[in-house]
């Protein structure tokens, strides 16, 4: 009986460690007003939102990964849009609804609003998933 | 000043900085001129050496600490490897500089 406790209690402690080790590393929350221009766009589905202004260097570091993202789901439920701080009042808005600090942003926005933000430089395959996970809400 | 000259004055600046401090700029010269020159060009227009990948609110205070080298620098070199920009970085690792993930 006791090495069945001690075998269960090392199955608990494993499944704990594997679920630590493949958290994925982003979260969506909810409770976020959306900018009627974003909400429009949620009607077809996921949104992603590249927010950036000009001479940041880490946003065109990560335009490249931006501009991949978006053809890897070319034809897909999925939007992206490219907002510039410096460009118009929409921008502008923008980077106020989603408190943007820092630039590059990425918001992934789920169907139902929710949102997973990733601040600066990222690693594309997380980013990916961000986005597959999103694409599965209904 | 034009914006190169200016933005060659904050590299050697930004160089000493690091010196004295214990870090040291992006071993990437390439990313380092483009980090001194959005700095350069923020201080034209500015008039201060706004941190060129974070928003200028407009609130004195709030912006007072994205001036370059920001509040937020050492602790980023520290957890991250480098700083937001990328300008400065720790010393001899610049590996797994990757950027913040808020979740």
């Amino acid at each position: 009986m006791r090495y069945v406790a001690i075998l269960a209690a090392l199955c608990l402690l494993s499944v704990g460690i594997s679920g630590c080790i493949s958290q994925s590393g982003y979260e969506f929350k909810t409770g976020t007003m959306h900018p009627t221009v974003i909400n429009d766009l949620l009607k077809k589905g996921t949104v992603v939102l590249f927010l950036t202004q000009n001479n940041c260097p880490t946003c065109e570091q990560v335009k490249p990964k931006i501009a991949d993202l978006q053809s890897q789901f070319n034809g897909t439920n999925v939007t992206f849009a490219h907002f510039n701080l410096d460009d118009n009042s929409t921008s502008k808005s923008l980077f106020g609804a989603y408190a943007v600090k820092s630039t590059p942003t990425t918001v992934i926005v789920r169907k139902d609003g929710a949102i997973a933000t990733f601040i600066g430089d990222f690693d594309t395959s997380t980013v990916k998933s961000a986005i597959q996970d999103a694409q599965k809400w209904k | 000043m034009d914006v190169d000259e200016q933005a060659k004055k904050i590299k050697e600046w930004a160089k000493r900085y690091a010196e004295k401090r214990g870090i040291e700029l992006n071993p990437d010269e390439e990313r380092v001129d483009e980090v001194a020159k959005g700095l350069a060009v923020r201080q034209e227009k500015f008039g201060k050496r706004y941190c060129p990948c974070r928003i200028i609110t407009g609130d004195a205070e709030e912006d007072r600490k994205i001036i370059c080298p920001c509040v937020y620098h050492e602790e980023e070199v520290r957890e991250h490897g480098m700083c937001h920009c990328k300008l400065f970085s720790a010393k001899r690792s610049i590996e797994g500089a990757s950027g913040e993930t808020e979740t």
